[in-house]
């Protein structure tokens, strides 16, 4: 676990990257709260909160008896999430660092079109 | 569930209990959180009925509390718990005569991963292993609200993890409200649901450990950036030093610009600092 996170929202993330890895798949049932608990060393109200948010969101639902599971369309919901997270925040934050350090925007562009160009290649 | 209503405690000079009014509604684990001498034993020894409270009433399920009528329902554990000085397998198989709904099983179980010596006496055990054993009888039996003082002193870093463990388990296999006072905050805080915090005889906060998870933080960065953060926050402590400023808060998460850094604010150093805001009060 990271420092500067709430650790509830850390294991909100875990779940969400093991949906989208597909380690999880819809109607799966997922990782329960005390395998959470010992695993990574949280508290297993904080596994429980992090399930109950992911809940609240549609990205998990109660199946009565046998425990939480991917909901339908979760995949979809964290991409698009993930999605808009990236284009602001994430592309900000590299914008910001640029600046900073004296990158210019045409500078930034070529080098993530020489990357993106060594990538296509793998 | 059980219910503290302006309850105070007075021994000659010193008040070790101030006017507490708290309910706890449901079962779980709570942990009792207080510098030494701050009350934690008094807290303990009033909801057992070992003490009488000078004024103010202690109910549980609707039933008061006093010395006269001492709850049978309420296990309180002292770190320095005496038993009669017999085999630790005596010991057991004598609680589980004594109790018809002990659960030999698991107390059987919990010897074996401590590694208690069935035929060692109680008096040749380490403190520690004394606690231990003591906190496993009494987890073991039925009774509902079960207040362990300080049931970690004395234990080497492995035992305590395996006692949180043993803990947690027990818990989960007969839900009901277990106090646990502690110093090892941030070990305790892997395990426990809710936390008390007293002070002084004075109740300072009874938050869920989620909260605490969610809304105590740190912000730091060059002074007059963070000073117009802070305001408008429930600020509990700052340390400053050459121009950077760090504030603890307890409240909501809030977005901060560039070059200020929000920390998650541990167990203990969150203790500290709602602890030292009070005395500075």
């Amino acid at each position: 676990m990271n420092d500067n996170q709430p650790v509830f929202e850390q294991v909100m993330e875990i779940i969400e990257n093991g949906i989208i890895n597909k380690t999880w798949q819809v109607d799966e049932l997922i990782i329960s709260t005390t395998q959470i608990s010992r695993l990574y060393n949280v508290n297993p109200a904080t596994a429980m909160k992090a399930i109950s948010r992911l809940t609240e969101r549609g990205i998990l639902y109660k199946r009565p008896g046998i425990g939480m599971c991917v909901a339908q369309g979760a995949l979809e919901k964290i991409s698009a999430e993930r999605r808009d997270v990236f284009l602001h925040q994430t592309i900000d934050a590299v914008l910001l660092e640029a600046r900073t350090l004296g990158i210019s925007l045409q500078d930034l562009i070529d080098e993530l079109t020489t990357r993106e160009g060594t990538h296509s290649h793998d | 569930m059980i219910e503290l209503a302006t309850v105070t405690k007075k021994y000659r000079h010193t008040m070790a209990m101030d006017s507490v009014s708290l309910t706890i509604p449901d079962t779980g684990v709570y942990c009792l959180l207080g510098r030494n001498g701050a009350g934690k034993t008094t807290f303990m020894k009033l909801i057992a009925g070992h003490i009488r409270s000078t004024s103010g009433t202690i109910t549980i399920d609707g039933v008061k509390v006093s010395p006269g009528r001492m709850p049978d329902c309420v296990s309180y554990i002292e770190s320095d718990s005496v038993q009669f000085n017999m085999r630790v397998s005596d010991l057991i198989d004598t609680a589980c005569l004594l109790q018809e709904s002990f659960d030999r099983d698991f107390a059987k179980e919990m010897t074996e991963r401590f590694e208690l010596n069935p035929r060692k006496r109680f008096r040749q055990l380490s403190l520690g292993m004394k606690t231990m054993l003591t906190t496993i009888i009494s987890l073991a039996n039925n009774s509902t609200v079960i207040l362990l003082d300080e049931p970690t002193l004395g234990l080497d870093p492995i035992v305590r993890d395996r006692f949180n463990t043993m803990l947690l388990e027990s818990y989960d296999a007969h839900p009901r409200v277990i106090i646990v006072s502690t110093h090892q905050m941030d070990e305790i805080a892997q395990v426990t649901q809710r936390l008390i915090i007293i002070d002084q005889g004075k109740l300072l906060m009874e938050a869920g450990i989620d909260e605490i998870d969610e809304k105590a933080y740190t912000l730091s960065g060059p002074t007059q950036e963070v000073l117009p953060l802070v305001s408008g926050l429930n600020c509990i402590g700052t340390t400053q030093a050459g121009g950077v400023l760090a504030a603890h808060i307890f409240d909501q998460r809030i977005a901060v610009p560039e070059g200020v850094s929000v920390d998650r604010l541990g167990l203990k150093d969150f203790f500290i600092n709602i602890v030292r805001r009070e005395n500075h009060a």
